[in-house]
């Protein structure tokens, strides 16, 4: 059989494996960079200590469809923040909930008419990115503030979400969202040290370095002239989030992170929303990858680190299919009798393979976010995310080439998921 | 055989870290959500409001009216902690011991005004009901007082300071941690400081400030501002310079403006937006900013200004005397690691030095560009 092999083929697949290789030593270095900088580089926090201003006028918009188990504590929590009540509005959009959403919004509004104002929705298009482009449109407010049904911001995460706006160059802000239902299974703390590694390491040596932060769609808020400047919420994009944070770069503005900004989320319980979960991030992060990374190379406004950081950032759910044809290509060659590579770069090879996958948060800087957290018992864990590295692999090829085939050659229409709550007497 | 055992501990060395993850997911021991509310970060009167509170309770406790209190004693705040309860007695005996040591090592309670002599450490918290007046060259750990606080010159507070009325800093003291006040601060030369906060906080110096706010007045016409064509708007508000920028004298300028390289305004111009510059903000004398400034570098605030918004800086800050930050109806927050603050300016609100702030006599360097 090698013997019928072209050489050319041979040339190829070794090309194949070695930029593979390549490509894995640059996210591993760019993580240990990130991850070096957060152990004994200067933090920085510019907007922590402001607490006292003239506060701008906010509007928090929380999205919600079957929300019932989880919508009224965050409305309650909502409503108890510290905050100006004249310059604070709570706009909360029933998306065609077809539980008791509806009946559990009243109730909150009941409580705080002056500060929730209600929404139906029940025609046009679904979904998150759909209610943030309705409602913003007629915002008169200076900032708008997105919060998932699930999330229960602290008394003070408002004024810290708006305190970085007054930078006149901060288009869009970030929080650090925190897993609440860590306890539930294996899955849940796995998935609790990857969001400590991608926030606590990942967002904020980004923030340090002066790159690029992700504004992440929730527990972050957006200054509504940069955003109409922007183009507003795009409903064809399945990452508003991350689609945001690319235009509002593009035209100047930036986008800041926050760690200290903290707020409880849920993440998934089970493995088949979380499936479904990574897939839809890959979807839309590849999405805003193949429309913008032309424009990122170009863009004036970006300076040129901030330029090698927002392409990195964009590509790093292609990483997964390229590792998976890395791996195709290493074992064809292995079939074909050639030697791979040097037996050095081999072990390089499987160790980057190793440390560098699995969302943002490769393994190395989930064990400093650990440390950073001081809560590090949970550290022990770490070994079993090499599950949740081999699920993201899968999932994120998987979701690569749907988007390549399904999405792009074949033009299938957006479709929007909800993610799975699990808060209560059940799941909705 | 030495294949097998080489496999062997190859496989051993790779379960190894599964046994600790493994009794871990069996047997958990660390998987409660982080704690994500820290209000001591964020409150700056939290340590004070929090030993208010203990103190209420010890009160309460001990059956205590602070209105008809009884005579001192000697009893325990809180387990293992001795306190001293003074009552009404405003000037409080010491013993011997501590006479010679210069030293008090219990926590002091007085319901009502406390006079406490200079030259001591008190190694404890000082709860006072009403007016406390300490002498110079003493150090404490927290003070807090019901009505007015006067710290003598040269003292030293180690983590807190918390007046419900007005509080007087003496010349040349070193406030680490917190100093906060219900109503007013007075700050006086030399003194250094970490974080305070009051509706107004005033930089005085023993003499009069030699031209301070006299040197607001350069009076000009006040013209509307014309953007330099390089400049474009990166949205309705906003205006991005993409290198330095100079705005002359007398100018207005009516929207944000964003400089990626350095600012300065002339003296007496008007902002009505926030300014942000990547690599420094000089404020020329008398202009007025409605908006924040915002820089990672150094930012200098030439004398007789009016600041209204957040002032920013990832570096140092100076402001000179005559400036005029916030309004007692509306506060703001100046944060830098470093802060200079001439006798003669005014704050109302939050100021923040990470690493060090400074009260200085006024300069009279000409900010004038």
């Amino acid at each position: 059989m090698p013997a019928v092999v072209s050489p050319w083929v041979v040339a190829a697949l070794k090309g194949i494996v070695m930029l593979v290789l390549m490509l894995i030593v640059i996210y591993t270095v760019r993580h240990l960079v990130f991850t070096l900088n957060r152990l004994f580089g200067r933090q920085r926090h510019p907007y922590l200590d402001i607490d006292s201003a003239d506060w701008p006028s906010v509007t928090v918009i929380v999205p919600a469809h079957n929300e019932r188990a989880v919508i009224a504590h965050a409305l309650d929590a909502l409503v108890d923040v510290d905050y100006p009540e004249d310059r604070y509005t709570v706009i909360v959009v029933d998306d065609r909930s077809t539980d008791t959403t509806w009946d559990e919004i009243s109730a909150c509004v009941a409580r705080a008419p002056q500060l929730i104002r209600p929404l139906r929705r029940d025609h046009g298009q679904a979904g998150k990115a759909a209610v943030l482009s309705e409602v913003s449109t007629s915002l008169d407010s200076e900032l708008l503030i997105v919060f998932d049904a699930d999330y229960l911001p602290g008394r003070g995460l408002i004024k810290q979400l708006a305190a970085p706006f007054f930078d006149a160059e901060v288009g869009a802000v970030m929080g650090r969202v925190v897993p609440h239902n860590t306890a539930s299974n294996l899955l849940t703390r796995l998935l609790d040290l990857e969001r400590a590694g991608g926030y606590q390491v990942d967002q904020q040596a980004r923030m340090n370095l002066h790159l690029l932060p992700q504004y992440g769609g929730s527990v972050g808020g957006v200054r509504v002239s940069a955003l109409r400047a922007a183009g507003g919420w795009r409903t064809d994009a399945y990452a508003e989030d991350t689609d945001l944070t690319y235009r509002l770069l593009l035209i100047g503005f930036k986008t800041v992170y926050e760690n200290r900004c903290e707020c409880y989320e849920e993440v998934p319980e089970i493995w088949q929303e979380r499936n479904r979960q990574i897939m839809r991030w890959a979807k839309g992060h590849n999405q805003a990858a193949l429309r913008y990374a032309r424009q990122t190379l170009t863009s004036p406004h970006v300076r040129p680190t901030e330029r090698i950081d927002a392409l990195l950032l964009l590509g790093v759910y292609l990483i997964a299919p390229f590792l998976f044809m890395g791996f195709l290509a290493a074992f064809t060659l292995y079939l074909l009798g050639e030697p791979l590579l040097p037996s050095g770069a081999l072990v390089l090879f499987g160790l980057t393979s190793f440390g560098a996958l699995g969302n943002f948060a490769a393994f190395f800087e989930i064990a400093a976010a650990i440390h950073l957290d001081r809560s590090r018992r949970r550290l022990r864990l770490l070994p079993f995310n090499f599950l949740n590295f081999l699920a993201s692999f899968i999932n994120i090829t998987r979701a690569t080439l749907g988007l390549l085939f399904n999405d792009t050659l074949l033009r299938r229409e957006l479709r929007w998921e909800k993610t799975a709550r699990y808060r209560g007497n059940g799941s909705s | 055989m030495a294949a097998i055992a080489f496999w062997l501990v190859a496989l051993a060395v790779c379960a190894a870290p599964f046994l600790p993850a493994l009794r871990e997911w069996l047997a958990r021991t660390d998987a409660a959500p982080l704690v994500v509310v820290r209000e001591q970060d964020t409150n700056i009167r939290h340590f004070a409001h929090s030993f208010f509170d203990q103190v209420q309770a010890y009160f309460e406790r001990e059956g205590i009216d602070p209105r008809e209190p009884p005579p001192p004693y000697l009893g325990e705040f809180r387990p293992g902690q001795a306190c001293r309860f003074l009552g009404a007695d405003h000037l409080p005996a010491w013993t011997a011991e501590e006479r010679d040591r210069r030293l008090i090592q219990t926590l002091l309670l007085a319901t009502g005004d406390l006079v406490l002599e200079g030259g001591f450490v008190f190694e404890q918290e000082i709860y006072c009901g009403g007016q406390l007046y300490a002498g110079a060259q003493s150090t404490f750990r927290a003070v807090y007082a019901g009505t007015d606080l006067l710290l003598g010159d040269d003292s030293t507070v180690a983590r807190w300071l918390h007046s419900q009325g007005h509080v007087h800093i003496g010349r040349d003291c070193r406030i680490y941690g917190r100093v906060s006040s219900a109503s007013s601060i007075t700050i006086a030369v030399g003194t250094r400081f970490e974080r305070i906060n009051a509706s107004l906080i005033r930089f005085a110096s023993d003499a009069p400030v030699a031209g301070a706010p006299a040197s607001t007045g350069e009076r000009r016409a006040i013209v509307d501002w014309v953007p330099p064509s390089a400049l474009h708007a990166i949205d309705p508000l906003t205006l991005l310079c993409d290198g330095n920028l100079v705005i002359d004298a007398g100018q207005q300028v009516e929207r944000h403006l964003v400089v990626r390289g350095a600012f300065a305004l002339a003296p007496a111009c008007r902002v009505v937006g926030n300014l942000k510059a990547a690599t420094r903000i000089r404020i020329g004398a008398g202009s007025i900013v409605r908006g924040a400034l915002v820089c990672p570098g150094p930012i200098a605030i030439g004398p007789g200004c009016v600041i209204k918004g957040p002032i920013i800086s990832e570096s140092s800050i100076e402001v000179a005397a005559g400036t005029v930050i916030g309004a007692p109806g509306r506060p703001t927050t100046i944060t830098a690691p470093r802060l200079t603050i001439e006798a003669g300016a005014q704050v109302s609100g939050t100021l923040w030095a990470s690493t060090g702030g400074a009260v200085i006599a006024p300069r009279n360097e000409q900010y004038s560009q």
